[in-house]
C-alpha cells in the first residue's frame, strides 16, 4: 500500500470524527452499516429456492431495537435483489422472527434457531458471534468498520459469497 | 565505353533500382498505416479489457469503500509497465484510490469524464464505469503510455528504410549485371551505326546475337544497311551516268555555242546585243571590223561608254525602244560612229516568261549602195537630158541629109545602078537613124515631168494604132482580134505608143501570117501580189498574144532593157528602145509589164494597169 492511499484513508477517518452517536453507536457508523447490509445483497447469492414465488420480496430483518432508524430503509429504497424489491422487517423478540434472508441481530446473541429450511445471513456485532455459529460480524479496527465472515458455514447453509466480498473481509476460521 | 552506351545503361539501372525502391516504399507505407491503425485499435481493446477487469474487481471495494483493498486492486496495473496511472472514483466523483506509476505525469483528471478510451499524444487514456447490476458504483480512470507503439513504429520505419536501401543496392547491382542483356546489343548497334555514318561504309553488319525486339532491331538495321548499300551503289552508278551525260551535254552545248558563234561571226551583217542596262553582251566579228573596237574592249560596257558619239543618236534611241518591246526598222540613216549609211533592225529578246532581257541589233552598211544609186540617178538624168537635146538637135541635120538625098536622086538623070543603090542605102540609113532619134526622144520625153492623166478609152487607142499600121497589116495579112477594152485613167499619147510598139513588134517578129489576140480581164489578187503590187487595188489585165517567133523565156526580163536586142538579124530591124519604152510607160502609169514566150510558139505580153485614177 502506497503513501497516497494512506493519506486518502486518513482523510476518510478524519471525516468520521465529526459524526454523532446514537444508542451507544455513532450515527455515522450505523449509516455505513445500513449501506453495508444492503451491499451484502449484491455480493452474496441466495439459492433460488429461497423464494417461493417470483413476486416475493427480499426481506432484511432487524431483531430487537431498531438502531438504524430510517437509515436501512433509505439504503434499500428503490434497490433490488435480482429484480426483487428489498424490504426491511423489524422483529422485537427472537420468537417473532419470521421469513427473512438477512437477519441483523445487533449486539444480541444469535437466536438459537433461525426459522425455516432456507438460508439466512445472520449479522451480529458480538465478539463471540462467530462462535455462536453466526455467519457475519461487524467489528471495528481503529475507526474503520470491518467484516468477519464464516465462509464455511455460509456455504454449508447454501449461500454463495463473492470472492470480492471475501477479499475485503476477515474469513473466520473455526477453532 | 561510349557516352551513348553509358546513358542507356545508367537509365536502365536507374529505372530498375527506382522501381524496386518505389514499390517497396509503397508496400511499407501501406503496412505502416495498417500497423498504426491496428496498434491503436489493439491498444484500445487491451485497455478496455484491463479496465473492465479492474472495474469488476473494484466493485466490492467501492461498495464497501475499502480504500486499502481498492488500492491493492488498482495497484495490480503495476504488472503492466506502460499503464502509468489508475484512479478509482467513487460514485460522487471523489477519489477512493489511485495508482500513479509515473511521477512525471502531472495532469490527473480530478473528476471522471466520458466513458471509453482515447488516444492522445504519447498516451491512451479513458474511463470505465464500475457497476454492479445496473447500479453505478464509481469510475475507473486508466492511462497508458504509447511509447511502445512509438518505439515499435520507429523500429518498423528503421527496418523498412534498411530494406529499401538494401533492396535498392541489390536492384542496382542486379540490374547493372542484367541490363547488359538489353544494352549490350543496343550499344553494339549504335557503335556500328556510328561506324556507318563516320566511314560511310555500308558493308558492315551487326553480328552480336540478340533476340526479342533488340534482335528484330538488329535484323531491321541490317536490312536497312543492305538497302542503303544497294541504293548507294545504284546512286553511284547513276551519278557516273549523270556525269557522263553532263559531259555529253556540255560538249553538245559547246558545239552549239561554237556553231552559233561561227555563224554569227561569219555574218556580213553587224550583230550586237544590248542588255537592259544598255551594256553590250554580244558583238560579232563584223562589228569589230566596222567599228575598229575588239570584243574585249566593248563587252560588258555601256554602249555610250565605248562609243560616246552614239548619245541621242537614232541607233541608241532605237535600241531603247526595242528594250521597251518595239520592233524598229531603220531603212537608211547615217551612223554617228562611222559616218556611213546603214540599214538596221532592232528587236527585243524575250525569255521564256516573256520578259525582255536584251535587244538585238542587226545592221548592214548600205553606204556603197546609197552612194551609187544617187550617182546613177544623177547620171540617168544627165543622160536623158543629153538624149533629149541630142536627138532633137540631131534630127535637124538628118532631115537635111534625107531631103538632099531625095533631091540628089531626082536630079540624077543618068541611070547608074551603083549610084542609085548607094543613094538608097544613104536614105535607109538616114531614115533608120531618124527613127532611132525619134525613139530616143520619145523615151527621154517620158522622163520629163508627167502630163496630167485623163480617162482614155483603150478601144480607141487600139483602133488608132490599127489605122497607123494599116499598111503593114495589109501587107502581112495580119488578123487582130480585140476584146472590148476598158477605159482607164492615163496619158493617151503614151498609151498609144505602148500599144503601137507591142502590136508592131508582134507583126514584125513573125514569119507567117500574124494572128494577134488582145484580151482584157480583172486582175486577181494573187497576180497582183506576184507582180508586187499593193493590195487592195483595182487593176485591169490586158494581154497581147501573138503567134510570132517568140524568144527564150530566160530573156523575159532582159528584153525590157534599153538598147537590148535579141535579134541581130537584119530581117527584124529595130532600135532596141521599143520595149524599154513600153516598160517606162507602164511604170509611169503605176502598172507592171511582163512577158512569157516559147521560141517558135509566140509570145504573150501582159500589162497590169490601175483602172482608176491614183
Amino acid at each position: 500500500m502506497g503513501i497516497k492511499s494512506l493519506l486518502i484513508l486518513l482523510q476518510c477517518l478524519g471525516a468520521l470524527a465529526f459524526v454523532g452517536r446514537a444508542h451507544g453507536q455513532p450515527v455515522n457508523e450505523l449509516q455505513i452499516k445500513a449501506v453495508f447490509i444492503y451491499n451484502f445483497t449484491q455480493f452474496i447469492e441466495w439459492p433460488a429456492e429461497t423464494f417461493e414465488s417470483p413476486q416475493d420480496p427480499f426481506i432484511i430483518g432487524v431483531l430487537g431495537e431498531n438502531v438504524f432508524g430510517r437509515f436501512l430503509e433509505e439504503a434499500v429504497a428503490d434497490e433490488r435483489y435480482q429484480s426483487r424489491p428489498i424490504v426491511v422487517k423489524y422483529f422485537a423478540t427472537p420468537k417473532d422472527v419470521g421469513n427473512c434472508q438477512i437477519l441483523y441481530v445487533g449486539s444480541l446473541p444469535k437466536p438459537g434457531k433461525v426459522t425455516g429450511e432456507h438460508p439466512v445471513l445472520t449479522i451480529g456485532e458480538r465478539q463471540d458471534f462467530m462462535e455462536q455459529n453466526g455467519l457475519l460480524r461487524f467489528y471495528k479496527e481503529g475507526k474503520k468498520i470491518r467484516i468477519e465472515i464464516n465462509n464455511q458455514a455460509a456455504s454449508d447453509a447454501g449461500l454463495t459469497i463473492s470472492s470480492k466480498l471475501l477479499q475485503l473481509a476477515t474469513v473466520y476460521q473455526p477453532k | 565505353m561510349k557516352l551513348k552506351g553509358s546513358s542507356i545503361r545508367t537509365r536502365l539501372i536507374r529505372l530498375t533500382s527506382l522501381i524496386s525502391a518505389i514499390s517497396l516504399l509503397i508496400v511499407f507505407t501501406v503496412l505502416f498505416i495498417y500497423e498504426v491503425v491496428s496498434y491503436r485499435n489493439a491498444t484500445i481493446r487491451e485497455m478496455n479489457v484491463l479496465g473492465n477487469i479492474l472495474a469488476a474487481n473494484s466493485t466490492a471495494a467501492l461498495a464497501f469503500e475499502d480504500a486499502d483493498v481498492a488500492q491493492e486492486i488498482i495497484s495490480a496495473v503495476k504488472a503492466e509497465r506502460l499503464v502509468t496511472t489508475a484512479i478509482l472514483f467513487k460514485a460522487d466523483g471523489s477519489i477512493l484510490a489511485s495508482f500513479i506509476g509515473d511521477t512525471t505525469v502531472t495532469e490527473i483528471p480530478s473528476t471522471p469524464h466520458n466513458n471509453g478510451f482515447e488516444i492522445g499524444s504519447g498516451k491512451v487514456e479513458g474511463f470505465v464505469p464500475v457497476t454492479i447490476g445496473d447500479k453505478r458504483l464509481g469510475t475507473l480512470y486508466l492511462r497508458r503510455s504509447t511509447e511502445d507503439i512509438e518505439q515499435r513504429l520507429m523500429l518498423y520505419a528503421l527496418i523498412a528504410g534498411s530494406v529499401i536501401v538494401v533492396s535498392f543496392v541489390l536492384a542496382y547491382l542486379l540490374s547493372s549485371r542484367l541490363e547488359r542483356a538489353i544494352s549490350d546489343p543496343l550499344i553494339a548497334l549504335s557503335e556500328i551505326s556510328v561506324q556507318v555514318s563516320e566511314r560511310r561504309d555500308y558493308s558492315v553488319r551487326a553480328t552480336n546475337p540478340a533476340d526479342g525486339e533488340v534482335g528484330q532491331l538488329k535484323d531491321a538495321f541490317n536490312a536497312m544497311l543492305s538497302t542503303i548499300e544497294i541504293q548507294n551503289k545504284e546512286i553511284q552508278k547513276y551519278n557516273q551516268h549523270l556525269e557522263f551525260e553532263i559531259d555529253e551535254r556540255t560538249r553538245a552545248y559547246r558545239r552549239e555555242k561554237e556553231f552559233a558563234e561561227v555563224v554569227v561571226n561569219s555574218s556580213l551583217v553587224l550583230i550586237a546585243v544590248f542588255n537592259t542596262e544598255m551594256r553590250l553582251i554580244g558583238y560579232n566579228d563584223k562589228c569589230e571590223e566596222e567599228f575598229g573596237l575588239t570584243r574585249e574592249q566593248v563587252l560588258g560596257k555601256k554602249f555610250d561608254e565605248v562609243m560616246p558619239q552614239v548619245k541621242d543618236s537614232l541607233t541608241y534611241n532605237s535600241i531603247v525602244r526595242a528594250l521597251e518591246g518595239e520592233f524598229v526598222h531603220n531603212p537608211q540613216y547615217r551612223s554617228a560612229v562611222t559616218g556611213d549609211f546603214y540599214e538596221s533592225f532592232m528587236r527585243p529578246l524575250k525569255n521564256e516568261t516573256g520578259e525582255i532581257y536584251a535587244a538585238l541589233m542587226t545592221a548592214h552598211n548600205i553606204n556603197g549602195f546609197v552612194v551609187s544609186t544617187a550617182e546613177l540617178q544623177k547620171r540617168n538624168a544627165d543622160l536623158e537630158q543629153f538624149a533629149y537635146v541630142a536627138s532633137h538637135d540631131l534630127q535637124e541635120p538628118l532631115r537635111k541629109v534625107i531631103l538632099f538625098t531625095d533631091r540628089l536622086a531626082e536630079e540624077l538623070t543618068e541611070k547608074n545602078e551603083a549610084v542609085t543603090r548607094y543613094i538608097e542605102k544613104i536614105e535607109n540609113a538616114a531614115r533608120r537613124m531618124s527613127n532611132l532619134i525619134r525613139d530616143v526622144l520619145a523615151y527621154s520625153r517620158l522622163s520629163q515631168p508627167e502630163k496630167s492623166h485623163v480617162p482614155t478609152d483603150l478601144n480607141e487607142v487600139v483602133m488608132q494604132v490599127r489605122t497607123d499600121l494599116e499598111l503593114v497589116i495589109e501587107e502581112k495579112g495580119a488578123v487582130i482580134n480585140s476584146d472590148h477594152l476598158p477605159v482607164i485613167f492615163g496619158n493617151a499619147l503614151q498609151l498609144h505608143q505602148l500599144f503601137a510598139n507591142l502590136i508592131s513588134n508582134a507583126l514584125k517578129f513573125c514569119d507567117r501570117r500574124p494572128v494577134l489576140q488582145i484580151t482584157s480581164a480583172i486582175t486577181a489578187n494573187s497576180e497582183m501580189t506576184e507582180a508586187g503590187l499593193p493590195l487592195p487595188g483595182n487593176y485591169v489585165k490586158i494581154q497581147v498574144i501573138d503567134n510570132g517567133v517568140g524568144f527564150d523565156q530566160q530573156y523575159a526580163e532582159k528584153i525590157f532593157t534599153l538598147f537590148q536586142r535579141l535579134h541581130q538579124d537584119k530581117k527584124y530591124a529595130g532600135t532596141g528602145i521599143g520595149l524599154a519604152l513600153c516598160k517606162k510607160i507602164v511604170n509611169n502609169h503605176g502598172g507592171r509589164i511582163g512577158a512569157e514566150s516559147t521560141v517558135g510558139k509566140g509570145s504573150t505580153f501582159t500589162i497590169l494597169l490601175p483602172s482608176e485614177a491614183t
